[in-house]
């Protein structure tokens, strides 16, 4: 197989395969075709912080904008890029500077959440959580408006959206505060909306 | 050329009719005048003539006739009416009412023939009737007697109302007028106003009650009137009148009111519940049955009652303190409203359900319920049942059971269960093995074979226990000499609640035996690993103290290890003993706390004195104690309940239980419907599970992504919310 050749894979070649494996509709052998990539990416031996240099190398060569399909495709193989050594799941710290670096610009709420999950995740995160995120940052606004409590949404994104109902609520107070001394009672109903 | 055709005997007639043929009405005067009887005017104007003008085509002028004639002389009877005084006006009604059917009953049969022939060729109203009718227009329907009449009947049954005696016999014959007029005469002329009338009465009534009474005294008044109203159709009214007036009454007195007498303070519904009041709940209950949400009006405030009390009970932290009795108020709770809804509220079912909902409510509020379930059980099982019959013990033992339905985490109680029963049967506390058995059958047919599995186990090594010391003695016969008896319990891993333990040191005498064991069991069985639990065995040694008494103390395996030191030491440091048991700290110092600090039970002897057990206490040989008793029971000091790092342990095995269970119930819903929503998962892994506890849904939820990293399962592609199964 090529995969295998010698010669350093460099990002665009990996990524051109990936988008070409996940094209197959068979499941399974695509399966195997991504394990065998994977493996070939170990091989390359990625060192820590050149992974971001050739994520962002990829993503300003790649049309993003276009159609979220593509930018799908792309968000998926970040993560497949920042597994390490055949690992199922990424490690936090790998996470957050992915997640900055990738959803730059496409998720209000994206400082925030690598806040939260800084602070309160221990565990790493897995492929699920990586691709929710993906789908909560589009049907999301800054208010959380739009997140259903029962959309099957991963525990952790339901953390953080119990995070952020609690933090806002204090900064309502606040709000509420300054609001009242403006005597502008109009505004007062959107506070309300906010809980 | 016009031919008559006449037979001869018609012929005849018209001759005789002839002169006659002149109505005269005094006849039909006559029949009016009850003073004149029948016979006379059957010679005024027999039935021969009435038949002979019908023949003759005189009908329409005979007809005609009887009607001019008959008003006529109703009016005069009108005027009779009303020129009666007061009170006699109802009963000259009466009278002329009786006349005139008398009257009418004879004009029938004289006119029969018309009322055959002419009346129905002609269409005309037919004899009776038509008496009837000139009756209702000319006397009922007239302006003065119309009035007069609603009034005198409404003052009546109003004065009865206020308690005086009224004719009925009179009131039920003009009542009766009314409906032989028709059943629309009695419904306008008496029936709506005499209902409007009550509503407007009893809606001042009741509302002048409802200031002065209790909740009790009115109800009493309300069933009262509602029986009266019933007993007066029955004497005086129709028959259809009373669906009508009670209906009146139900809103008036009931309905209209039913808010403020669930809530009247000091006697209302609450009230009543508590104490007991079973004839006015019963009272409630039967009217307030009769109104539209009357029922579920009692039912809510019961339900709020309920679990308002149920909460104030659960929660309340001296409560907590007394698990067994935490349990029985729990039980006479339900015992009281149990005989409330047997004896007051007609054992309806629906009452029933919101009792158990609201138990099911509260019970839960408390995650300590389980446990204090089990410690009731336990103690009952210990010593509460002594003396007690088989019967009773069933009884007892059949509430805990229907505590045990209202909870929700089943699999605690389980753990509890396990753990207080293997207490009970290692330090052979069991009152009864009967009991212990039918608690587990009846545990077994609540929940199933799966949760009471390990609990049998527990019984069945009981049993072989003992079969293997006989065996062990057998063997050991010659050799046993004078040692220590040892009485081992083989526990099957898994089925006992142990806790893995490193033994401590045991004496060198009982571990000789010790091993003497341990070779015959492994080599009746091989294959098998033993380890000692020494923190759950319990010893009985001979003691020898001051003066030559000797006491026989009963003490646990740890006390036994701490006191056999004394043999060759007088005096030893916390320090020594800790070093020479190996027992753990926490354990060490709950037994040399119970050995040296207990009062009437101090065998050893503590420097410096105190209450609590310090690292550098000394302790001595007590050469003093003395005792009435031969057999002193040293108890160790240990809290009942469990304390607090303990429930939180026993939490966390639950929770870590539950793990697996829910993710096989997720796997086993899948497997049958490969693609499901996740509500629906939820859903059915709540009700798959909800026999043995309530998954939390972030757990399930959890659970779901553990499964989805391990490839059992993914997201659907296109409805991120489906999750498919992965054969």
């Amino acid at each position: 197989m090529g995969f295998s050749s010698p010669h350093r894979l460099d990002i665009f070649e990996i990524y051109a395969r990936y988008c070409d494996i996940l094209s197959r509709n068979d499941h399974a052998t695509s399966k195997e075709l991504l394990a065998v990539l994977s493996k070939s990416l170990e091989c390359r031996g990625q060192a820590g912080e050149a992974i971001y240099n050739d994520l962002y190398k990829l993503m300003s060569c790649l049309d993003l904008s276009v159609d979220s399909r593509n930018f799908n495709c792309f968000y998926d193989f970040v993560f497949f890029f920042c597994r390490e050594n055949g690992q199922k799941n990424i490690t936090v710290h790998r996470a957050i500077s992915a997640w900055r670096l990738v959803l730059n610009g496409r998720f209000r709420l994206l400082n925030q959440w690598c806040n939260f999950v800084q602070e309160h995740q221990r565990h790493n995160i897995s492929e699920d959580t990586w691709q929710q995120l993906l789908a909560f940052s589009r049907c999301v606004n800054e208010d959380l408006e739009g997140y259903d409590p029962k959309g099957a949404w991963p525990v952790l994104i339901d953390d953080f959206v119990e995070h952020m109902y609690r933090t806002s609520h204090t900064r309502s107070w606040r709000t509420q505060d300054y609001i009242c001394s403006c005597a502008d009672m109009e505004a007062q109903p959107s506070i309300s909306n906010t809980f | 050329m016009r031919s008559i055709i006449t037979t001869p005997a018609a012929s005849a007639s018209r001759n005789s009719i002839g002169n006659e043929l002149i109505w005269d009405q005094d006849w039909l005067v006559g029949c009016f005048c009850p003073s004149q009887s029948g016979p006379l005017w059957r010679i005024y104007f027999p039935p021969r003539n009435a038949y002979n003008m019908v023949l003759h085509k005189y009908g329409e002028k005979l007809y005609s006739g009887l009607v001019t004639t008959m008003t006529w002389h109703l009016k005069e009877i009108a005027k009779s009416i009303e020129a009666a005084q007061g009170g006699l006006f109802l009963e000259e009604l009466n009278r002329k009412w009786g006349d005139h059917n008398k009257a009418l009953q004879m004009i029938r049969d004289i006119l029969m023939y018309m009322d055959r022939t002419f009346v129905p060729s002609n269409h005309k109203t037919s004899v009776h009737e038509l008496g009837l009718n000139l009756w209702r227009d000319n006397i009922i329907h007239t302006h003065k007697i119309q009035t007069r009449l609603l009034d005198t009947l409404l003052d009546l049954i109003h004065r009865e109302r206020k308690g005086e005696v009224i004719n009925r016999g009179l009131m039920r014959n003009i009542t009766k007028m009314l409906m032989d007029l028709g059943s629309s005469v009695y419904q306008e002329d008496f029936e709506r106003p005499f209902l409007e009338v009550s509503a407007s009465f009893y809606s001042g009534e009741s509302q002048q009650f409802i200031e002065c009474c209790d909740c009790g005294d009115y109800l009493k008044k309300a069933e009262r009137r509602l029986n009266e109203e019933m007993e007066r159709v029955s004497h005086y009214l129709d028959a259809k009148s009373e669906a009508k007036i009670t209906s009146v009454v139900e809103k008036e007195m009931i309905a209209n009111h039913m808010q403020r007498l669930v809530h009247m303070e000091n006697s209302g519904l609450v009230n009543m519940l508590v104490d007991d009041k079973y004839e006015d709940l019963s009272r409630m209950y039967n009217l307030f049955r009769r109104v539209p949400e009357g029922l579920s009006t009692i039912r809510d405030v019961m339900t709020s009652h309920l679990r308002e009390t149920g909460k104030q009970l659960v929660i309340d932290p001296d409560r907590l303190r007394d698990p067994v009795d935490f349990v029985q108020r729990l039980l006479d709770m339900k015992d009281k409203h149990d005989k409330i809804i047997n004896v007051a509220f007609n054992n309806d079912k629906t009452f029933q359900n919101a009792l158990n909902s609201s138990f099911e409510y509260f019970i839960n509020l408390n995650n300590r319920s389980p446990e204090f379930i089990s410690l009731y059980v336990d103690d009952k099982l210990r010593k509460g049942l002594k003396g007690v019959t088989e019967e009773d013990v069933e009884v007892v033992l059949d509430k805990v059971m229907m505590l045990f339905r209202y909870l929700q985490e089943k699999d605690v109680f389980e753990k509890y269960y396990k753990q207080h029963l293997a207490k009970r049967l290692l330090s052979g506390k069991t009152v009864s093995d009967d009991a212990e058995r039918s608690m587990i059958v009846k545990l077994k047919t609540e929940c199933g074979y799966q949760f009471t599995s390990k609990l049998e186990g527990m019984f069945t090594d009981m049993r072989t226990s003992q079969d293997t010391m006989q065996g062990f003695y057998a063997s050991q016969y010659s050799e046993m000499g004078d040692g220590p008896t040892l009485a081992v319990q083989v526990l099957t891993t898994g089925s006992w609640p142990t806790q893995p333990s490193a033994p401590c040191n045991l004496p060198a005498e009982i571990l000789s035996v010790c091993e003497k064991f341990r070779a015959y069991y492994l080599g009746t069985h091989t294959g098998r690993r033993l380890t000692w639990q020494t923190n759950m065995g319990t010893a009985d040694i001979k003691a020898t103290f001051g003066k030559g008494l000797k006491h026989e103390l009963n003490v646990s395996t740890y006390q036994m290890c701490v006191l056999m030191l004394f043999n060759s030491a007088d005096c030893l440091s916390y320090k020594e003993i800790e070093q020479a048991t190996e027992i753990p700290a926490s354990d060490l110092k709950r037994c040399l706390q119970s050995l040296a600090c207990v009062k009437g039970k101090n065998v050893l002897r503590k420097e410096p004195m105190s209450k609590d057990i310090a690292e550098d206490d000394a302790f001595f040989f007590n050469d003093k104690f003395t005792s009435k008793f031969i057999k002193v029971k040293i108890g160790t000091v240990v809290a009942q309940k469990e304390s607090e790092p303990e429930k939180h342990e026993t939490r966390q095995r639950v929770e870590e239980d539950r793990k697996p269970q829910i993710e096989a119930a997720i796997v086993r819903i899948m497997k049958s419907r490969r693609v499901l929503d996740h509500n629906s998962i939820v859903t059915e892994v709540t009700t798959q599970l909800q026999s043995r506890f309530l998954p939390n849904p972030v757990v399930i939820k959890k659970r779901i992504e553990s499964l989805i990293e391990r490839e059992f399962l993914e997201r659907d592609k296109a409805d991120r919310k489906l999750y498919r199964y992965l054969a």
